[in-house]
């Protein structure tokens, strides 16, 4: 007899099912800690790729801060490489059948060099101590025309895998980063009810202030400009080296309390904090309530910020406080410690903050402002601007600019002797043949090239108009050009040579001559260089109507421009445009295409409108009637018609300002153009000459930035409250913001930025 | 002598041969009794571990899932701006469900207006070329506009909760998924 026993088989396969159904239990919870690890870990990831990436905003700041120029190659922690690493191709590669902002992510990627400079290894060790266990790499690509800015993309793995991938740029702050750069600030006037800045400002020096209504007003009450119980409001984030509240004032009748304490938030009142209290509050997105109180109506003395508060009959009560429960003063000890008050009290004013400016950052604003001289001078000493009389001579021998040349210096004219029909002119620029004939030969022996005041006129032609104007043919008449007189003042005398003797008929003459630059518009779409024409031209009358070639058997000769154009003294602008142009010859220039108009030891004079022609058909309308109360946004308007034109005036030693004579008669005037004025030899300021004698001119209209070293009233009140002078209506073009269109030589303040942030 | 011996050994192979296999009654019993008592000690603690893994597994899949939505509320809002006035919150039922934002692409005239933003579980973003006019003064509640394409979206996960809190310069947000709640925010790195 034979007996097979069941139990141990049973037991056995009991266990077996119990060993299976948890192994694939603690597989299954195995599997999905390992998906939260990675999810994890490429949070981590991206956390230290951005890490990495404001660790390198710092040590490219010092270097920055050490040799005025952010120059990748110069700094032996990195070395370049034509070849990019396999794990930048590969992202690159994804990106390119990836979403729309890929695509136009790509498109920026595209405007940076092809070198790719990696960290050395030191460096990278450096870098690796701020992300103990993951792997940094970085590939940091220069700008092709600004190689100040750079791309810098960084990848962070953990054990070869849980990939993060973070880019940005690190750029200088251009100035134009600012919507308003005042590096004195403003020790007599401060920011009224209604004002409005639009973007980041810096205020040194003596700070500014500001006027502020508690509580603020509700979007459906304001109303712009100017409306009382608005105070002046800051998007940007506002730097400052003395913040102060010039007016502080109660909207409407604060309301009398006596002011509770709930302890324990259960919504009832346990402890009496004040009797009888005048207060306002207020609250934003019902969070936090801002409850304002004091002795007077008019001088809201503490705020008590707290996260409840209920009005019950006489009584309100607060839970949750944030701030001391019995008030904090809204204007605590140091400047400092103001501007975290302002932040910390007024959010809705100061939209991204108030910032002190210290000690370091007022000195090295100010010394790079005082380095604009030399920055700009750099730009003439090695050559990167041609000179004009070398333009002159290449016109003469119908040969082309060099093409390196970023643009072109009205300056620095050195004469030379000439040798002509047998006689040697001595300390003569050029001769010019007036007439020859019976044996007798008239020249004009040109003295002096003066470039004291260079009026600059811009507009925009067609091929067919540009003949017109200049009797030239092989400019395409369907193509739009972009049009620009230089004009400047030539001394000259009048030699004639008669029966083989040359006898001097005239000394001392002068006359109007222009370089002529003509680009294409389609040129300014790709960027710079860009390829143009330039040729010689004189007045044959008064005013800007008739012009003939200086040379009329000579052509066009081409040259390339980066839109920079450099004059030793004065420019004047905004004068008027082309007759034959599209702005129609009136008081007003149009500017098509990206330039910089930069005067060395003198004024900039806005003599007139000057406008953007992309969005010049949109403003038209509105020439000489104010923008305020119209539907008219201009940064609408510029992303709308996708215009890619922008002009910088820069006046290194004086000021930048609208001569009172030739604006007298010029209401509302409109200036499309980023202002500098840095005061290397002058007070440095943006202002509008004698705005006291003016009548009522409406509104000075600025588009785009204004920085200068001091600032100056534009409108003052006459009797019975009349204005006098201009009022202002600016508005910051949000293509400064990011460096969008940005014309070459736009000068950089003191301190690196970062921008344009991405992940993978 | 030999046949003796023979014979005895054919025996004791005999005897052998008769031994019974199995167990006695006793033996089974106390076999049996050992068994179930084991047996039933390993089922309580496979019982007990299998609802403590259960609730692991449970936790760590709302974990899973929160990580993955973190990462990408995280990797997306970083990058809105410039303007704070292009930073908007969408509302469904006067609640927050999403977020709509200008992606200012630098030095480049293309900006992309994104939303992230959770329906019936499910994460989506979509984007499409800026305008203004995908930012109407009035409250923002259209989930997809036209000409907005879906860039990304997760799988379902149903209950998935997401509110969103928008701050001045930042983004606070609490994903609720099952019993698990998690708060994070992101700072707006862009706004200027």
């Amino acid at each position: 007899m034979k007996r097979i026993g069941m139990i141990l088989p049973t037991v056995l396969l009991i266990l077996l099912f119990v060993s299976i159904a948890s192994t694939s239990l603690i597989s299954f919870v195995n599997a999905k800690t390992r998906d939260i690890s990675l999810a994890q870990r490429k949070l981590e990831n991206q956390l230290d790729a951005g890490n990495t990436f404001f660790a390198l905003l710092g040590y490219f700041q010092k270097k920055y801060s050490d040799s005025a120029a952010l120059n990748i190659a110069a700094i032996n922690t990195f070395s370049a490489t034509d070849t990019a690493p396999e794990w930048y191709n590969s992202t690159i590669q994804k990106m390119t059948v990836g979403t729309l902002e890929d695509t136009y992510w790509l498109q920026t990627f595209d405007q940076f060099q092809n070198s790719f400079y990696l960290p050395t290894s030191p460096m990278t060790l450096a870098l690796q101590e701020i992300t103990p266990g993951g792997d940094i790499e970085v590939v940091v690509r220069p700008h092709k025309v600004f190689p100040n800015m750079l791309l810098a993309t960084i990848r962070v793995t953990k054990s070869g895998f849980a990939e993060s991938i973070f880019w940005g740029f690190i750029s200088p702050r251009y100035f134009s980063n600012w919507a308003v750069f005042l590096l004195d600030g403003i020790s007599n006037a401060y920011y009224g009810h209604g004002e409005f800045v639009d973007g980041p400002s810096y205020y040194g020096g003596d700070g500014i202030g500001v006027a502020i209504n508690v509580p603020p007003k509700t979007e459906a009450e304001k109303e712009h400009p100017a409306s009382q119980g608005i105070g002046a409001t800051f998007v940007g984030n506002m730097m400052n080296r003395n913040p102060r509240i010039n007016q502080l004032g109660y909207n409407g009748s604060p309301e009398i309390k006596t002011l509770w304490i709930d302890e324990n938030n259960d919504g009832v009142k346990d402890r009496k904090l004040l009797s009888a209290q005048q207060y306002v509050a207020w609250t934003e997105y019902g969070s936090k309530y801002y409850v304002y109180f004091g002795t007077s109506s008019s001088k809201p003395a503490k705020i008590i910020i707290a996260n409840q508060l209920q009005v019950d009959g006489n009584d309100l009560v607060l839970s949750q406080i944030l701030t001391s429960e019995t008030g904090e003063t809204l204007e605590p000890g140091t400047d400092a410690l103001k501007a975290e008050a302002f932040t910390k009290y007024f959010p809705w004013y100061f939209r991204s903050g108030l910032t002190y400016v210290t000690n370091d950052i007022k000195s090295s604003m100010e010394s790079k402002f005082g380095d604009m001289k030399s920055y700009y001078q750099g730009f003439i000493d090695n050559n990167r601007v041609v000179s004009s009389q070398s333009v002159l001579d290449s016109y003469f021998s119908s040969s082309s600019v060099g093409n390196n040349s970023l643009g072109v210096f009205f300056g620095g004219g050195v004469p030379s002797s000439i040798t002509y029909e047998g006689k040697t002119f001595n300390n003569y620029y050029y001769i010019e043949d007036v007439s020859t004939g019976n044996n007798k030969i008239t020249v004009n022996a040109i003295t002096k090239l003066d470039y004291g005041s260079v009026e600059v006129l811009t507009d925009v032609l067609s091929g067919q108009h540009v003949f017109a104007r200049y009797g030239l043919s092989g400019f395409d008449t369907s193509e739009k050009y972009s049009v620009h007189e230089y004009w400047y003042t030539e001394k000259y005398e009048v030699w004639e040579k008669n029966n083989n003797t040359w006898s001097r008929k005239s000394q001392n003459n002068s006359r109007d001559v222009a370089q002529v630059v003509i680009t294409k518009s389609s040129e300014f779409d790709s960027l710079p260089p860009w390829n143009a024409k330039t040729f010689f031209v004189s007045k044959t009358g008064q005013g800007s109507g008739s012009v003939k070639l200086l040379d009329q058997d000579l052509g066009t000769i081409d040259m390339q421009h980066a839109g920079v154009f450099i004059c030793e003294n004065d420019i004047k602008v905004g004068g008027g445009g082309l007759p034959q142009g599209t702005g129609h010859g009136s008081k007003l220039s149009l500017v098509d295409g990206r330039y910089s108009f930069i005067s060395m030891a003198g004024n900039i004079k806005i003599i007139g409108d000057i406008i953007y022609n992309d969005i010049y058909s949109d403003i038209q309308p509105y020439l000489n009637k104010e923008l305020i109360g119209t539907n008219v946004d201009l940064n609408h308007l510029v992303s709308e018609k996708n215009a890619n034109d922008m002009l910088n005036l820069v006046a290194i030693d004086k000021d930048i300002y609208m001569p009172r004579e030739e604006n007298k008669n010029h209401k509302n005037i409109k200036i499309m153009s980023n202002i500098f004025a840095f005061g290397n030899n002058g007070s440095g300021s943006f202002r509008i000459e004698k705005y006291q004698d003016f009548n009522d001119m409406g509104y000075r209209h600025v588009f785009g930035t204004i920085v200068a070293k001091s600032a100056s009233p534009t409108y003052t009140y006459g009797n019975n409250n009349t204005i006098k002078g201009f009022q202002e209506f600016n508005v910051y073009d949000d293509r400064l913001y990011s460096n969008e269109d940005l014309p070459v030589a736009t000068p950089e303040s003191s301190l690196l930025m970062a921008f344009g942030f991405g992940a993978r | 002598m030999a046949l003796n011996c023979i014979v005895v050994i054919t025996e004791v192979i005999n005897l052998t041969l008769k031994i019974k296999y199995g167990f006695s009654l006793a033996e089974a019993i106390l076999v049996l009794a050992i068994s179930s008592i084991s047996l039933i000690a390993i089922m309580l603690i496979y019982s007990l571990s299998i609802r403590e893994t259960e609730k692991v597994r449970i936790k760590t899949e709302e974990l899973g899932v929160i990580s993955r939505i973190d990462l990408v509320l995280q990797k997306e809002l970083m990058k809105a701006g410039p303007e704070s006035t292009y930073v908007r919150p969408v509302k469904q039922s006067g609640k927050v469900v999403g977020i709509r934002y200008r992606v200012d692409i630098p030095l480049n005239h293309h900006d992309v207006t994104k939303q992230v933003y959770i329906k019936n579980g499910t994460v989506f973003v979509w984007e499409k070329d800026f305008s203004v006019s995908d930012f109407p003064e009035s409250e923002i509640n259209a989930l997809e506009p036209n000409g907005s394409v879906i860039a990304f979206s997760t799988q379902q996960y149903p209950g998935l909760e997401i509110s969103f809190d928008l701050g001045s310069n930042i983004i606070e947000y609490q994903i609720d998924y099952g019993r698990t709640n998690h708060y994070a925010s992101v700072n707006l790195l862009a706004i200027k």
